[in-house]
This record gives C-alpha cells, sequence and structure tokens, in this order.
C-alpha cells in the first residue's frame, strides 16, 4: 500500500473505529441500584475510552473523554424504578425512557380493594418532556408493566450481547489501526 | 613454470569461480525474497481489506439493531403520553 492510499484507509478506519464507540444500552434501575448502575456504565465507558485509545488521541478528544461523565434521571420519593434507553459515545451521551413511582390510589369500584396511582415522569434526548399520573389499575399501567417485563427479560439481555459483539468489533478495527499507524 | 606458480594460479581461478558464484546467489536470493515480501504484504493488505468489509457488514447489522431500539422506546413513550389524557 502506497503513502497516500495508506492514509486515505487510517482515515477511513478511524472513522470507523470512531462510529463504532458509540454504544446503546438498556438500563433499569431503583433508588438502591441506581449508584451501583452508574458506576457500571462508568467502568463500561472507560474501557471503551482505554481500547479506542488511538481514536481519542486522533482526533484529539482526550479532554472530552474524560469529561463525559454519565448522569440520570433520580425522583424525590421512597421508592422509583426507571427504564432508560442510553446511548454513549466517547464524548457524549444521551438517554430517552421514563421514571416512575408509586403515590396515593384509591379504592376500586368493583371490589373494595386499594389500588395505588403511579407518577411518571417521561424523558426524550435528556429533557424531561411530560409527567402523568395513572390509576393502577388502568390500560395504561397494564401497558407499563408488560414492557417492564419485555425491557428486563428479553430487550435488555439481548443488547448486552449484542454489545459484547460490538466491542470485539471495535477492538479489531483499533488493531488493524495500530498495525497501518506503524 | 614454478610449482608455485601453478598453485597461485589455480587459488586465483577458485576465488574467481566463487567470488562470481557467492555474488550471483546472492541477487538472486535477495530478488526473490524482495518479490515473497511484496507478494506476503499484497496478501496481509488483502486479509485486512475482507476484515474491514466484515465488521462493517457487521456494524449496519448492529446499527440497524440499535435504531429500532431507540425506536421501540420513543413509541412506547409517545404513546404514554397520548394515554395522558385517557387515564387522568
Amino acid at each position: 500500500m502506497n503513502k497516500s492510499k495508506k492514509k486515505k484507509f487510517i482515515d477511513f478506519l478511524m472513522r470507523e473505529a470512531r462510529e463504532l464507540t458509540t454504544f446503546n444500552f438498556l438500563v433499569s434501575y431503583s433508588l438502591t441500584t441506581r449508584d451501583t448502575l452508574l458506576q457500571q456504565q462508568d467502568d463500561y465507558r472507560k474501557g471503551v475510552a482505554y481500547t479506542a485509545y488511538p481514536v481519542a488521541n486522533y482526533y484529539k478528544l482526550e479532554k472530552d473523554v474524560l469529561n463525559n461523565i454519565i448522569e440520570l434521571p433520580a425522583m424525590v420519593a421512597s421508592q422509583y424504578m426507571a427504564f432508560f434507553a442510553l446511548e454513549v459515545s466517547l464524548t457524549s451521551y444521551n438517554y430517552s425512557g421514563f421514571i416512575f413511582t408509586y403515590v396515593k390510589g384509591s379504592r376500586s369500584k368493583k371490589d373494595g380493594k386499594y389500588v395505588a396511582n403511579l407518577y411518571l415522569e417521561v424523558y426524550q434526548d435528556k429533557e424531561m418532556v411530560g409527567t402523568l399520573t395513572i390509576k393502577g389499575n388502568s390500560d395504561t399501567a397494564k401497558l407499563i408493566e408488560e414492557y417492564m417485563t419485555l425491557f428486563e427479560k428479553q430487550l435488555a439481555p439481548a443488547r448486552e450481547r449484542i454489545n459484547k459483539i460490538q466491542l470485539k468489533l471495535l477492538a479489531k478495527v483499533v488493531k488493524l489501526i495500530k498495525k497501518h499507524l506503524i | 613454470m614454478k610449482r608455485w606458480q601453478v598453485i597461485l594460479d589455480l587459488v586465483c581461478d577458485v576465488a574467481q569461480y566463487l567470488n562470481e558464484d557467492i555474488s550471483e546467489q546472492t541477487t538472486n536470493k535477495k530478488g526473490k525474497n524482495k518479490q515473497e515480501v511484496e507478494v506476503e504484504e499484497e496478501e496481509q493488505d488483502t486479509a485486512d481489506l475482507d476484515d474491514v468489509r466484515e465488521v462493517i457488514r457487521q456494524h449496519e447489522l448492529l446499527k440497524k439493531d440499535s435504531n429500532n431500539e431507540v425506536k421501540r422506546m420513543n413509541d412506547f413513550i409517545n404513546n404514554l403520553l397520548g394515554s395522558d389524557s385517557d387515564d387522568e
């Protein structure tokens, strides 16, 4: 490969590697697990940054990589559950999803059973786009329950597997970059 | 002719012969090595390009999955926001 071709090839590999450093996560957490989850995310982010060090160096992003600290929404409540699709690149992050807690409800007219209501905050692109209060026995509450099960049992584990493949691809591209940079 | 002259001539001939033979062999070897290295490099480059092609193919599939996930989450969020008025 001549010099000009080699430079183009490295540029191309760098672009590909940079794209591969953007990871998607499906995260769910509660009041008690949020800190652990944030720590896990931070470790993963650092791992990716370490693997992709030649990329950060090539684009002079080291400072931005260091400043990319992930924060996720919390609620002032004794208990809450949060479900977010989180996207983390070398230098930024974004999330969309919802967080909810149980609030004072009412007795069912049918059987007189007490049902708590759900208070939800909905986020899109890191911004809170709405709040809702839903009756605990409504169709929407059932829909949320179904989505939560799907999220935890299927979507999140599948996402973890995909991320493992992506990390391998990234390592492969970085290996090629190192090889051709010499 | 003296004996030492005969031996000297012989030594010179042998030296010349050996010298020619060695230099020719070296050139041939060098040429061969250069060719071999070039072929090896070409093979290596082709293998690297094949690797990159495979990475791109897999990356495209991953991107598709990620976009679907985000779309699913956004659809769900929009459904929730849409149902706001129904429940309250």
